[in-house]
């Protein structure tokens, strides 16, 4: 009796450990799966990612730009095999949504979208997935006047305006 | 008295009326059997078609003048990317656009009193950046060489010695030439030619033209920062480049062999005609077909071959044709161009070729074919230029040409998008490279010199290859 006794408190010790282990495993498989969790098709402007250096913006350098133009081309570089989506921020919702779906940088590691500038303040965000994580940059684009890009144009500012 | 003078020219009236009227019956109704007497010759000698023959002759020699330094495309800038457009020979305003651009460019680089000054990469950017135009050329050339194909003086007024394949030009408010020296990173701007108003109308009805259906944005390589590398980005273009937002539709072509009929038969008259092209009669001309079907034609100073694939070979055993003065390669080239065109108008459709290189010697030319302004890449065992010539002191020693029509189909084929065809194409380096460098990436159509269609595709030229270290 005793010994059955010990024999079912063996089987229940080792549906314990399996238990642990299948846990623990699925774990180890899981956390860094929703680190490298695709972005869906809504975002948060907010969104950042989990890591930095997977994409450059190479266009616009400093991620904001103004033009008169109807369309902009946004321009990165990275890893072949990242994968980029792109959103536009919605100010009705307060979210992004997805305006291009993903594409795979190849083997150049070049990538670039043409984005229609719809209203005269457009925020996109690019997001990059790989192995390494993912990450989103914002990119502002403003349009302004031709007149005032042309004015824009004329003006010459030195390092020696800053100096004096 | 005066009545007697009335009647003389009543007379004389007469007599001319009943020339004029006899002539028309004797010629136009042929009321003799032909080659019988004088008067039926009379009208195979056909005046107005020697008249409109000398025309021709005379347009064709200042086509062949325009033929010479015609760009593969021009971009016409317009400030914004979204109305940026592109031409090229198939758009009906090219060529006269090409001709006026030539007008300012023969001005730019022969006139003395024009001022040559460096300008940082910046400033020429920002002209392809306004209202401008980038006129791509087929291959690179050094200023003296683009000079002297621009005709006129040989004089280049630059004495700097660099080379290009493409120039910007302004028309307004100021003419102005800028070119961009890629080897030594220099860049030049052209001050003084007179402004051209026809350049900038011709703009002008293109943009109204094609503007509104313009859908493809075309972007230069350096406005998207892909002229330099940055972290583990191995892949430098041009900065000239134009990347396009999306593929592009166009039809397939087909290539046919005009020596032959499509029922396989050997069309004579095209072998005589070719003949006749390089002065060989071909009534004396002696003659053998090898085994594979390549006719051979021998004479005291030539032979020619023209195998079953439309391939011709001519060699001079003696001095050659008589082709131009010899004195520049302009003449040099006009006189190929003319022989050229003479063949591919014995061929049907007589399709356009641009000048796509020259050896060092500038003895060796090519040219090869394009349709409806897009290039067709040769890639043939014997030939891998659609004409090769050697000219020698203004005398045609080798001629060689794989003669096509190439008809366009409306099969309509969709290459691949810019990336996807940029990626596919440096894959096989990638494995091995540090560094790797596009000269060109153009749409064009690859043949490997076989009859049947062939479809768009990109083609890609690279520069330079770095490799990594073991």
């Amino acid at each position: 009796m005793l010994s059955y006794y010990r024999v079912k408190e063996g089987k229940g010790m080792l549906k314990k450990i399996i238990s642990v282990l299948l846990i623990s495993a699925s774990l180890f498989v899981l956390v860094p799966a929703v680190g490298y969790a695709d972005f869906q098709n809504t975002i948060s402007l907010y969104e950042k990612g989990n890591t930095t250096g997977i994409i450059y913006i190479k266009r616009p350098e400093s991620h904001s730009a103004s033009t008169s133009d109807r369309t902009y081309t946004i321009s990165a570089v990275g890893n072949p095999g990242t994968r980029i989506k792109v959103y536009k921020y919605n100010p009705f919702t307060g979210n992004c949504g997805i305006i291009k779906n993903e594409t795979k940088i190849g083997a150049s590691s070049m990538y670039s979208v043409v984005v229609d500038l719809t209203s005269d303040s457009n925020i996109f965000v690019v997001t990059a997935e790989n192995e390494k994580g993912s990450q989103a940059v914002r990119i502002d684009i403003n349009k302004i006047k031709k007149s005032t890009v042309n004015k824009l144009k004329n003006v010459t500012v030195t390092i020696r305006d800053f100096i004096w | 008295m005066k009545r007697e003078r009335l009647k003389s020219l009543l007379l004389v009236l007469l007599i001319v009326i009943n020339f004029a009227l006899t002539g028309r019956i004797l010629t136009d109704k042929k009321l003799w059997p032909n080659g019988y007497n004088f008067f039926s010759n009379m009208g195979i000698l056909n005046i107005s078609k020697w008249y409109s023959g000398a025309i021709d002759y005379f347009k064709g020699e200042e086509k062949d003048k325009n033929q010479i330094l015609m760009p593969e495309k021009i971009i016409i800038n317009t400030g914004d990317q979204t109305t940026r457009l592109s031409l090229n020979s198939s758009d009906v305003e090219f060529e006269q656009m090409a001709i006026e651009t030539g007008k300012i460019l023969k001005s730019a680089f022969q006139n003395k009193k024009n001022e040559v000054n460096e300008i940082t990469k910046d400033t020429l950017y920002q002209t392809l950046l306004a209202d401008s135009l980038y006129l791509e050329y087929h291959r690179e050339f050094d200023a003296k060489m683009f000079s002297e194909l621009l005709g006129g003086s040989n004089n280049s007024m630059i004495n700097t010695d660099f080379t290009f394949s493409g120039v910007i030009l302004t028309y307004s408010p100021k003419t102005e030439v800028y070119i961009a020296d890629l080897n030594n990173e220099k860049y030049y701007k052209i001050t003084g030619m007179e402004a051209s108003k026809e350049v900038e109308r011709l703009s002008d009805e293109c943009i109204k033209r094609k503007g509104q259906s313009q859908t493809n944005i075309i972007n230069y390589s350096f406005e998207l920062g892909f002229d330099k590398t940055f972290g583990t980005q191995k892949t430098i273009l041009n900065p000239f480049i134009q990347v396009y937002s999306t593929a592009i539709q166009m039809p397939s072509i087909k290539a046919e062999n005009p020596f032959y009929y499509e029922t396989g038969e050997l069309n004579t008259g095209m072998v005589n005609k070719t003949l006749e092209i390089f002065g060989i009669s071909p009534d004396t001309i002696g003659r053998y077909t090898k085994e594979d079907g390549e006719m051979v034609f021998v004479e005291n100073n030539a032979t020619m071959k023209i195998d079953t694939n439309g391939y011709i070979e001519y060699d001079a055993t003696n001095s050659g044709i008589k082709i131009s003065d010899g004195k520049s390669i302009y003449s040099d080239i006009l006189g190929v161009l003319k022989i050229i065109n003479k063949v591919n108008s014995t061929a049907g459709r007589g399709n356009e070729m641009y000048l796509s290189g020259t050896d060092e010697n500038r003895d060796i030319i090519t040219f090869d074919y394009s349709v409806s302004g897009v290039k067709v890449k040769l890639e043939d065992k014997k030939l891998s230029s659609g004409v090769e010539v050697v000219v020698e002191d203004g005398y045609l020693k080798s001629y060689k040409q794989l003669v096509r029509n190439y008809a366009v189909t409306n099969h309509m084929t969709t290459p691949m998008e810019f990336f996807e065809a940029l990626d596919n194409s440096i894959l096989k380096y990638s494995e091995f490279m540090n560094e790797i460098r596009i000269e060109k990436m153009n749409l064009g159509y690859s043949d490997n010199g076989s009859v049947g269609e062939k479809n768009i595709d990109w083609i890609v030229n690279v520069d330079n290859v770095i490799v990594a270290d073991e």
